[in-house]
């Protein structure tokens, strides 16, 4: 059962795996609590795994265009 | 090495856009201004999702917008390449995997990873909980602020893991989605993925660790339960 954990969190197993795996956690406390964290421990890799640094869009914007300017104009 | 060849979604040409650069319409003035508009009307609003992969992989801002021009520069070198209709987003992630992972084998730090068992995956992540459990890590882990555990533990991952992670978890891209932005088979997405997660999860109870919260409790061996 545990060799699902990953998939089955993701929701990529066929749905009657998926079903299979929820009805056997619903009865055992060991599996649960390893999903459990599993699931809150993808979430917060949802919320905390990107960088986290604050951008200038504007100022990017304008580096980059300036960048493709200077290859349409034949430039480097 | 094979995964530094990435053909671009919507094209059977294989990414490599320096090979490309000498197209005539990057050479001529009038003709080349047209093309750099059409390229920018259909990239540009795409640049705050690269911007973030490029934070992502990179977790530096300099050498970040430095990866996210040279992605526009090489897409647009590549732009004959494009088919219309295809997904321009992803084919930028494509591209932007491909300039910071040459990026990564120009400083010596490319290694390509072994091809992983998803299932044991799996099965290893569960018994490291369950050893984290009997030590008291587990309980301790879910008390840390582990918003700057993971931010940190996912900047210390390897390029390869560190990517799967990203486009999966972070930008919540398929398995499939993934596979092709990476130019790696669905299966190595998900060895590369899980291996991934388990090594975060092996991180972040060193912290718990580090931070004073371990136990005395010696666990019992480890072994499969279910």
């Amino acid at each position: 059962m545990v060799r699902q954990l990953w998939p089955h969190l993701d929701g990529s197993l066929p749905d009657a795996l998926q079903d299979r795996i929820a009805e056997h956690l619903t009865g055992c406390a060991d599996c649960r609590s390893h999903f459990e964290f599993a699931s809150t421990f993808l979430a917060a890799i949802r919320e905390h795994g990107g960088s986290g640094v604050a951008v200038d869009m504007d100022e990017l914007r304008i580096r980059v265009s300036r960048a493709l300017a200077a290859v349409g104009d034949g430039g480097p | 090495m094979d995964d530094l060849m990435i053909p671009p979604p919507g094209s059977a040409v294989p990414l490599d856009a320096p090979q490309v650069v000498d197209e005539p319409l990057l050479s001529s003035g009038a003709v080349g201004d047209a093309l750099v508009s059409s390229f920018e009307r259909l990239t540009m609003p795409h640049l705050p999702a690269i911007s973030r992969f490029a934070r992502s992989l990179t977790r530096e801002a300099a050498a970040a917008d430095d990866l996210v021009q040279e992605t526009y520069l090489r897409a647009l070198r590549g732009w004959h390449t494009f088919r219309d209709g295809s997904d321009a987003r992803r084919w930028l992630f494509a591209i932007c995997h491909h300039a910071f992972l040459r990026d990564v084998q120009r400083e010596g730090l490319y290694v390509q990873p072994p091809d992983d068992d998803p299932e044991l995956e799996s099965l290893e992540t569960v018994a490291a909980h369950w050893r984290a459990q009997q030590s008291g890590v587990a309980d301790a882990a879910e008390r840390l602020d582990l918003g700057q555990a993971i931010n940190r533990a996912v900047g210390t991952l390897s390029p390869h893991y560190r990517a799967a992670v990203v486009l999966v978890d972070v930008e919540g891209q398929t398995y499939e989605e993934a596979a092709e932005v990476l130019g790696i088979p669905v299966g190595t997405v998900r060895s590369r993925l899980f291996r991934g997660r388990r090594m975060l999860q092996d991180l972040l109870f060193e912290y718990a660790r580090d931070a004073g919260f371990d136990t005395t409790r010696t666990p019992a061996p480890p072994e499969a339960r279910k």
